[in-house]
């Protein structure tokens, strides 16, 4: 897992994770968060493609033309 | 500062590689300051695994903040993955060692599909048989992707790196990684942010008496994610 984060505060707080458990009610509980249906595909936006950069960056243009 | 000694790192290649768990991302950490500060800031803090990309622009910052660090080299899990919208993996993996400054990766991955599963991977094969890095992979490959690739390759791919989260659990995905003895990595393990107030994350972090944060990237400990 590599979770980004460009505070020192959160860098620190997301590095102490070793030293605490969830039990298996929390796991289960976690578990039925997912929204992807248990898929076998890796991403749901597949942000690589001609067409998902060209939205992006449209996206990007109108937000700066907005201010 | 902190505890990292409970990283359970994960043995890759039978056992010739050491992945430890917890990594630090830089995706959208612009070159100069922001990356260097923060990937100081990850090292003293005890993270021994950084991710980068040669398509995040950031690898010199990288390099520069490792030996600023004064940690040795040895000591540091380093990934980088392959920009595909370039021609040969094993060149641009020369150059990522140049920019990052170090004579060899321990991970590279191909950072998405294009022009199809396999397009790639012949590449990645030189680079791993030249040493410019000591284990391949891939990343955003779904299933049948990853099967594609593997049935070609001459050297699997030790890992694909996907979105993961409690949100997006993808078991399947999971399941063919098993099959095909890849290990699967996540990023993007707090969902860039949005879903850290999710009321179900709360309230298990309110009982756990932890951070949201923090109860994202336990569970995906507890369901032996990297």
């Amino acid at each position: 897992m590599i979770p980004k984060s460009s505070r020192r505060e959160r860098i620190v707080e997301n590095s102490r994770i070793f030293d605490f458990a969830l039990d298996e009610d929390e796991m289960a509980t976690l578990d039925g968060l997912d929204r992807t249906g248990g898929t076998a595909r890796a991403s749901e936006d597949k942000w690589w493609t001609p067409t998902a950069r060209a939205r992006i960056l449209l996206g990007r243009l109108v937000s700066r033309a907005r201010g | 500062m902190c505890d990292v000694t409970g990283d359970p790192a994960v043995s890759l290649l039978s056992g010739a590689v050491e992945l430890p768990a917890l990594g630090f991302g830089t995706w959208l950490l612009p070159d100069g300051e922001p990356t260097h500060r923060a990937v100081g800031w990850a090292l003293e803090a005890g993270y021994r695994h950084i991710d980068t990309a040669q398509g995040y622009g950031n690898e010199a910052s990288v390099g520069r903040a490792l030996i600023d660090s004064g940690v040795e080299r040895e000591k540091v899990f380093i990934t980088t993955k392959f920009n595909p919208g370039a021609r040969d993996a094993e060149e641009e993996a020369k150059r990522s060692l140049d920019r990052l400054g170090v004579e060899r990766l321990d991970l590279y991955l191909v950072h998405w599909p294009q022009g199809g599963a396999r397009r790639a991977w012949p590449g990645m094969e030189r680079a791993l048989e030249r040493g410019l890095s000591r284990a391949i992979g891939v990343s955003n490959f779904d299933a049948r992707e990853l099967a594609d690739v593997c049935a070609a390759a001459r050297h699997r791919p030790a890992v694909n790196q996907v979105q993961l989260s409690p949100f997006a659990h993808r078991r399947a995905l999971i399941a063919a990684c098993d099959r095909l003895g890849v290990a699967l990595e996540a990023y993007s393990p707090l969902t860039h942010g949005e879903d850290l107030e999710h009321p179900v994350v709360s309230e298990v972090a309110g009982r756990a008496g932890r951070t949201s944060a923090q109860v994202l990237l336990r569970w995906g400990i507890q369901r032996g994610s990297l």
